[in-house]
């Protein structure tokens, strides 16, 4: 840590001698004595010799949090020697903002009595960054010279999406072999009564049916419909993305994702997710709290690639994307390529669902708003219908998903169309 | 700190050359040097300060020099100081705005800065009292000796200052 000359060190110099030049020029003692103050002003500066020895804390009061909320930061500084003037910044990422405070102080530290302060900064977007770098400046008294150095002791912050509260899930056409809550036609153990048959040796006698029994004069036992669960498949289209953060066609697919994935887990099913981007990135479909972690961490850096190459869909491995398993494509439809896969999955038998989140909307919110801008959104917005209409009439089951309407009532429709009861797998 | 506290040195740099010897000439460059340095405070730059106190200062000379013959020694001072604190302030203002200032700080600068007036004015009176005392001791002739001394002593001083800086 080398002390450097500050601009008024420089300034002050050029003052001093531009005084003194007009002194000999004009021939007058009093410029002589207006250099005086410029002089001993120089000289006053400078006077340290050791580096600052300080010592810097920083608190976070949480490493993990969801889109929008606030993490408070505290830095404490202590030093075993008076520091007339620190200036310490805390490098804060663009993603977030500083709410509440300053995350740039100057304070003065005393050695009997550590500095600190607050400052609240707020997540708006979902994302990981590090806090932990913070600049110091330690100025002279009289402003002529300045220690400068980098204090780096990275914590990692991660923002998860927010996770909406969905009760409308479409079922899937197809189950698992689990204990699940969809109603299976497979008859076997269950509560939802499905077909009798005669009563044969084995049978327990809490199935027995007697009504029928009595009508019939002969034991009859009720079987049951099994509860079973199923595979679901989020597939999130990161080829193109459009909007600003945190309100981007991609961060409202991503929240979408994280509500669905939460609200299947809650159900016993075996939820999966693969990124159709530049690359594919996949996670297994699994089920339970565990699996609940890392689809969110998988969904945290999701962001688009830009790529020439074209996803391919088959060839994953068969039990990444499981041929029963319900398949929710969250897509702007803003890339053809994704369109392809979905045409590509639905020709191959895959039970697939598209929910398109509408690109107009999160763009509108970056533009000016001017009649042009309004006009070209209008015509987008026909454009776009126009493409939904196409992709329907290639066999897709779609959600249409405008961001100012709840996820669970843009779903509700196609809870009331699917079939009560899951096929047989 | 409020940047209006740059006003009053700001003032006093306007005011003494005027009250020097005032012209036209005089008016017309301290009005722009003035001018400058409102700029730079308003804008918390350094550069247009300078050259604001530039060009005061040069209105000064320019009053001396229609100015009768005659020291005014307190003017000077005053406009030394002026300078040397409108640079002060304006530096301070520019490189922490935008950041949060505790108010100790502000205290403490604040009581360095009246301490360092203090210092400086002391200075000045015994540079001028050793001054007088040596004008009336050494004879004519000598006086080129005493002020080549001066130089020496001036320049060996910013010698050792330059190199105990480095150090």
């Amino acid at each position: 840590m080398i002390p450097r000359p500050t601009p008024l060190a420089f300034a002050v110099a050029m003052l001093l001698g531009w005084t003194l030049l007009l002194g000999v020029l004009v021939d007058r003692a009093e410029l002589f004595v207006v250099a005086v103050p410029l002089a001993l002003g120089l000289l006053s500066g400078g006077s340290r010799h050791q580096p600052p020895r300080l010592s810097l804390t920083q608190e976070l009061s949480a490493a993990r949090l969801s889109e929008g909320d606030r993490l408070l930061v505290t830095v404490t500084v202590a030093s075993d020697e008076p520091l007339p003037i620190v200036e310490v910044l805390v490098a804060v990422p663009a993603m977030v903002q500083v709410n509440d405070g300053s995350n740039r102080v100057v304070l003065d530290v005393d050695p009997a009595k550590d500095a600190d302060w607050s400052f609240v900064l707020l997540c708006p977007a979902r994302g990981r960054f590090d806090l932990g770098t913070v600049y110091l400046r330690f100025w002279d008294r009289s402003g002529l010279a300045v220690y400068e150095t980098l204090q780096a002791k990275p914590k990692p912050v991660s923002v998860y999406p927010y996770v909406e509260p969905v009760r409308n899930l479409p079922r899937p056409a197809r189950t698992q072999f689990s204990f699940g809550n969809y109603v299976s036609p497979r008859l076997g153990e269950g509560i939802e009564p499905g077909d009798i048959r005669p009563f044969i040796p084995g049978d327990r006698t809490r199935h027995i049916n007697w009504r029928a029994s009595l009508r019939n004069q002969q034991l009859y036992v009720t079987r049951f419909h099994e509860e079973r669960n199923a595979d679901v498949v989020l597939l999130l289209d990161t080829l193109s993305d459009t909007g600003a953060a945190p309100f981007s066609t991609l961060d409202l697919t991503v929240r979408a994702a994280a509500a669905l994935a939460n609200a299947y887990l809650a159900r016993k099913d075996r939820v999966g997710f693969v990124e159709f981007g530049g690359f594919l990135r996949w996670i297994n479909p699994g089920s339970g709290r565990r699996q609940a972690e890392a689809l969110v961490e998988s969904l945290l850096p999701a962001a688009t690639h830009f790529s020439y190459v074209v996803p391919q869909l088959d060839r994953l491995p068969v039990r990444v994307l499981p041929r029963q398993a319900l398949v929710i494509a969250l897509t702007p439809l803003l890339d053809q390529r994704f369109i392809n896969a979905m045409i590509d999955l639905v020709a191959r038998g895959f039970d697939v669902i598209l929910l398109a989140v509408s690109p107009i909307e999160p763009t509108r919110r970056v533009l000016r708003g001017s009649l042009l801008d309004d006009m070209a959104c209008q015509l987008w917005a026909m454009e776009w219908q126009v493409k939904l209409g196409e992709v329907r009439r290639c066999g897709l089951t779609i959600a249409e998903w405008h961001p100012e309407v709840p996820l669970d009532a843009v779903l509700a429709p196609l809870v009331r169309s699917r079939p009560l009861f899951a096929a047989r797998r | 700190m409020n940047p209006f506290w740059a006003g009053l040195p700001i003032a006093v740099m306007a005011a003494v050359p005027l009250w020097t010897g005032i012209s036209a000439s005089v008016v017309v460059i301290e009005a722009l040097a003035i001018l400058l340095c409102a700029i730079g405070v308003q804008r918390h730059s350094l550069g247009p300060v300078t050259m604001g106190a530039v060009f005061a200062t040069m209105g000064y000379a320019v009053a001396l020099w229609f100015a009768a013959d005659g020291i005014d020694v307190i003017g000077a001072t005053a406009f030394g100081l002026a300078l040397l604190f409108l640079m002060d302030l304006s530096e301070f203002g520019r490189r922490f705005h935008g950041a949060t200032v505790a108010v100790s700080v502000i205290r403490g600068q604040t009581a360095y800065w009246i301490a360092r007036a203090a210092l400086i004015l002391g200075a000045v009176a015994l540079l001028t009292l050793a001054g007088s005392v040596l004008a009336s001791l050494v004879p004519a002739q000598g006086s080129a000796v005493i002020a080549g001394l001066g130089v020496v002593i001036a320049f060996a001083g910013a010698v050792y200052a330059g190199s105990r800086t480095r150090a």
